[in-house]
């Protein structure tokens, strides 16, 4: 039982550590990728100002989701196909809820990065913009 | 026997921690620190004073932006160096001397300015200083210093140029303390005509020029303090070298004339004092250039023809407090986002739960009142508005004007002082555009152009600014 325990932990903390720094480095490195997505140099020149965000990852959610999972996971013996498949759907769903919480509360120089999207988001996309840029 | 000691030692160590952190609590910078009461006075006056030029050494191999019209604007040479001026005052009443400094620049965001308070920490508990004030002279002509002015989306503050403004200001506060000598202060004004325009109705605006005269027991130069309300933007938007404009000319010709030392404090210049472009006698306008050195000598002239002086009392008094206002204007938001401004800002209330943190103070020079604002304040917020006068917000009650706050109609406002917040524009003339609100220039129904209302942190800072300065004046009421 206690070794169960302890690899739920192991589990969880190695989880929360990834998750971790998945997030962080994909956060920092998204202006490349919104650039060849939108071609757009304004949305490119605000998501480049995350090189220097900080990044608010929810470990605690990690934590309590990862914990969660592992006990699912541990708890079986044999090693189906359905528990691989399981164990993929956890990791994606943990690291893109991870993304989009950290996302939405990215601050850079105090402000945070979805309101600076809820801003600038309509006004692109309806070409207000184009005139004054 | 040893339970009761072992509880008069629990005891002992919670009522310290107690006055440990009540000490901690009113020791914060955040705090104000109150000597006796806010009116206090010497015998005499002691004043210093010292001028330093801020231009880049790598002026000429550098890329530098010209600061107040229209972005990404390089500058192209030099028609007259900026300064950093700095003057020590105190009135010997034991409280300590007062810093006020004027940089010929667009303005410092509060954050830069804190940085030079803290470079002069030492100097304020060494010399006893219990106050540091900067403000900027606003000229349109200067390196930017707030960064809004780069090319799109970058900002056009330069690290180098920003090192060298904050080292040679506080060299300028320590040599202006050096140069410290005693004497009296004298205090005049004239009326300026035909030089000074508002662009946006109501016409109410300051025609005062107001002087206030250091004159050293020992018959060595004396200082004028200039306060006058307009724009320094004589050279025009077409103007790409870097000058301090019209104060620049109206300094020297006080220097020439009288042998003076100059600093000049800008006042209520919003919504939107500036000067007129002269015309020589036979009606034709003047170049930008000529008509900016005629208008400062013409400032100049009425500053050294001033004959209504009063003596001052040595008795200097000031009491500043800081407040926040919620950041609506999503433009500033984005430049904050981006590390182009600098502006102080904390979590709370406001449309992006955004507040910018900023501050006012108020201050007696002898009987002379004032009131330093963190921006470009409509005069309407200082004086009365005629009742004639509808604004494109009629609904919206303004606040208390500065006049009722202070209870006297005879008060200078020193404006950009201590921060940078854009204008301060009245909330019952407060309009922003449909579709893009702080983005392009709203017109109401009479077709009045709200362009201030884009360069504003939002609606609220009159209300905050406001109220701020009636909570000096029960403060002081109290003492």
């Amino acid at each position: 039982m206690k070794q169960f325990y302890l690899k739920i932990t192991v589990w969880a903390i190695a989880w929360t550590f990834t998750i971790w720094i998945l997030v962080r480095t994909m956060i920092r490195n998204l202006a490349p990728l919104v650039f060849s997505v939108t071609e757009d140099d304004v949305l490119a020149e605000i998501f480049g100002q995350l090189h220097g965000a900080v990044i608010r990852t929810p470990v605690f959610f990690s934590v309590i989701f990862s914990a969660a999972s592992g006990v699912l996971i541990f708890r079986r013996n044999r090693k189906t196909a359905a528990y691989y498949v399981y164990g993929g759907i956890t990791a994606f769903v943990l690291f893109l809820v991870s993304f989009v919480f950290s996302l939405y509360f990215t601050e850079v120089n105090q402000v945070l990065l979805s309101d600076v999207i809820k801003v600038l988001y309509p006004l692109i996309r309806s070409g207000l913009l184009e005139g004054v840029l | 026997m040893r339970r009761g000691v072992l509880c008069h030692i629990h005891n002992t160590i919670v009522i310290f921690i107690l006055v440990i952190s009540i000490v901690s609590i009113i020791s914060f910078p955040g705090c104000r620190k109150v000597n006796g009461p806010f009116r206090q006075s010497g015998s005499h006056w002691t004043c210093g004073f010292d001028a330093r030029e801020i231009v880049p050494d790598n002026f000429e191999t550098g890329t530098y932006y010209i600061a107040g019209y229209g972005v990404g604007k390089e500058a192209t040479g030099i028609l007259d160096p900026q300064f950093v001026r700095a003057v020590w005052l105190d009135d010997n009443s034991g409280r300590g001397g007062v810093v006020m400094v004027s940089v010929d620049c667009i303005g410092l965001a509060r954050s830069d300015l804190e940085n030079i308070r803290a470079d002069l920490m030492v100097f304020a508990a060494e010399t006893g200083c219990r106050s540091v004030n900067i403000f900027s002279t606003h000229t349109h002509a200067g390196i930017d210093t707030l960064g809004i002015w780069g090319p799109v989306l970058r900002s056009g503050k330069d690290e180098d140029f920003m090192n060298k403004l904050r080292s040679e200001t506080v060299s300028a506060v320590l040599a202006a303390y050096d140069a410290r000598t005693d004497g009296e202060l004298y205090a005049g004004s004239a009326i300026i005509e035909d030089i000074l325009n508002d662009s946006r109705d109501p016409q109410i605006f300051s025609r005062d020029l107001y002087r206030i005269r250091f004159v050293p027991f020992d018959g060595s130069c004396g200082l004028q303090m200039i306060h006058f309300g307009a724009h320094p933007e004589a050279l025009r938007s077409e103007n790409t070298l870097v000058s301090a404009d019209f104060p620049c000319y109206l300094g020297r010709r006080i220097k020439d004339l009288s042998g003076d030392e100059f600093i000049y404090f800008n006042g209520a210049i919003g919504g939107l004092i500036n000067t007129r472009r002269l015309t020589d006698e036979n009606g034709q306008e003047l170049d930008v250039y000529a008509s900016t050195v005629r208008t400062g000598e013409l400032l100049a002239d009425a500053a050294l023809g001033i004959t209504d002086e009063e003596f001052l009392e040595p008795s200097l008094n000031i009491r500043s407090i800081t407040f926040n206002t919620p950041l609506e204007n999503p433009v500033f938001l984005i430049e904050k986002f981006l590390g182009i401004l600098s502006t102080e800002v904390v979590r709370g209330k406001g449309t992006y739960n955004r507040m910018v943190v900023t501050e006012v103070s108020y201050a007696e020079i002898g009987n002379l009142k004032a009131v330093f604002v963190p921006g470009e304040l409509f005069p309407e917020l200082a004086y009365r508005t005629p009742d004639s006068f509808i604004g494109a917000a009629p609904d919206n009650e303004g606040p208390l004007i500065f006049g009722e706050i202070i209870g006297d109609d005879d008060f200078l406002v020193f404006g950009l002082a201590n921060d940078e917040i854009g204008y301060i524009v009245p909330p019952g003339d407060f309009y922003l555009h449909d579709t893009l609100p702080y983005i392009e220039n709203g017109r109401d129904i009479t077709g009045r152009r709200h362009y201030e209302e884009t360069n504003s942190v939002g609606s609220r800072v009159a209300y905050d600014l406001a109220e701020a300065l009636e909570e000096i004046m029960k403060e002081i009421a109290s003492e």
